[in-house]
């Protein structure tokens, strides 16, 4: 087992669309562990820690919008996750979203647009990958700030720029002293920048890879 | 023949034989029992064309394809497109429908399944013994129990719940919820648009109360939601009971 591989779990029942998954997925560079129902997932989920998950919703047991439900009250943290699924009506979309699923593939999909939607989901910078974030950077107006409700956006300023078909808003400490984000170091990076790209269900730290805790929401709010 | 579809045409098969039972439908439902049949039919193919085209892609990619055997791939795919192209209407039919299959399911055989996953949360079960079985969708079912547990999670990060079933004097089967939480009037007003963050990401609270209204509707139930006389929330949900024949 190369513990450098990405580990994806695939939850679908059908055992020919597992086998095609599998072989491409393996063929990409990734380790593939399948299950076939909700429960089994949730069951894998615990035992393989995935860093990603390919859910099917219509299976046998418990379908994979209950099972992704049940998953957010594991102990375990939930990796990204990508719905492949036919049911692609808006009401199943829409329950995607509520569970917070971080992409929708409708079936029959192409197995190119999974493998690019598999690897922004994956996707993990370096400092050259960052460089080609910040060469490309424009001054962004931050103007629905709500989007951002899951972290807490500090007065830095914001840049945007695109990666990889995602889009990506950069922002930087303003006390770092630098007159662009290009010109920091590697160590300034880490304290004095975030990346976040836009996912379908929602804002996500790309860089660096654990948001400054001053960024984090509470974990839970009551109403008591 | 996949089971789904056998099932389907089982159904038109009795309404087309049970005697007076056509003439005393309306055209809208025949048209919409069509609709479902042939959406199911078109949802039942999407799974070997999705494993077909994924196959066929598989071999374009393998650096071992010749431009011949690349060819004949290609023709492959064009077939799975358009055969997509054509089931794609049919598809929406069954979504218009809904995806219903009322049948009968055992209520607590699903509470215990969910509850027994969800280790976070200390459920206490008191089941009713020889419950009816309930008219629904083991989906739907599913989703409203676990869509409990999310809305208490969601509140205050319950640790213990306490779930029981029975038939109320109505002759009703009833689910009661009660978890540790005791809003106030105003703050249960809140239970419908408070946000919630677990493991880091956002989720709506009013979102949970409408999935579960959504899906005990759908399964013709329905919920509340009361104070108890201690100050804590209850949550009581009433399924539709199977019918006994004859």
């Amino acid at each position: 087992m190369n513990p450098m591989k990405k580990k994806i779990l695939v939850v679908e029942d059908d055992v020919h669309i597992q086998t095609a998954l599998k072989a491409f997925l393996e063929s990409k560079g990734y380790e593939v562990s399948v299950a076939s129902d909700g429960y089994a997932g949730i069951d894998a989920l615990l035992r393989e820690e995935p860093d990603l998950l390919l859910l099917d919703i219509n299976m046998p047991r418990l379908d994979g919008l209950n099972a992704l439900g049940l998953m957010r009250f594991t102990e375990r943290k939930v990796p990204p996750v990508i719905i492949v699924s036919s049911l692609g009506d808006r009401e199943n979309v829409l329950k995607a979203v509520g569970f917070a699923a971080d992409d929708f593939v409708r079936k029959p999909f192409d197995l190119h647009d999974l493998g690019r939607r598999v690897e922004q989901q994956l996707l993990t910078l370096d400092f050259h990958t960052l460089h080609e974030i910040l060469e490309k950077l424009t001054i962004a107006d931050l103007t629905r700030p709500e989007k951002f409700s899951r972290f807490k956006i500090p007065d830095w300023i914001p840049y945007s720029s695109h990666y990889r078909g995602l889009k990506v808003c950069v922002l930087m400490n303003p006390e770092a002293g630098a007159k662009h984000p290009l010109s920091l170091t590697y160590e300034q990076c880490l304290t004095e920048l975030v990346v976040l790209a836009d996912y379908k269900s929602g804002w996500r730290s790309i860089w660096p890879k654990q948001i400054p805790e001053f960024m984090k929401p509470e974990k839970k709010q009551s109403v008591g | 023949m996949p089971k789904n579809i056998a099932k389907r045409l089982r159904d038109l098969d009795v309404e087309a034989t049970s005697g007076g039972l056509p003439p005393l439908l309306s055209p809208g439902i025949n048209f919409v029992s069509l609709g479902v049949f042939l959406g199911s039919v078109a949802h039942e193919l999407q799974t070997p064309v999705t494993s077909l085209r994924a196959f066929a892609q598989l071999i374009e990619m393998n650096t071992e394809c010749t431009p011949k055997i690349k060819e004949y791939v290609l023709e492959i795919l064009s077939a799975c497109t358009e055969l997509q192209r054509s089931m794609s209407p049919l598809g929406s039919l069954l979504q218009s429908a809904g995806m219903e299959d009322p049948s009968p399911v055992a209520l607590n055989e699903v509470v215990e399944e969910i509850a027994s996953h969800v280790p976070e949360i200390k459920v206490e079960l008191h089941l009713g013994k020889q419950l009816p079985q309930v008219l629904g969708n083991r989906v739907q079912i599913q989703n409203v129990i676990q869509t409990l547990f999310r809305l208490s999670f969601a509140h205050g990060g319950v640790s213990k719940v306490s779930i029981a079933t029975g038939i109320n004097s109505m002759d009703k089967i009833t689910l009661t919820y009660d978890d540790n939480l005791s809003p106030t009037p105003a703050q249960t007003s809140l239970l419908e648009r408070t946000q919630f963050v677990i493991d880091d990401v956002l989720h709506y609270a009013e979102f949970d109360t409408l999935i579960l209204r959504s899906a005990m509707r759908r399964i013709r139930g329905s919920v509340s939601l009361t104070i108890t006389p201690d100050g804590k929330r209850r949550l009581t949900l009433l399924f539709p009971k199977v019918q006994p024949k004859g």
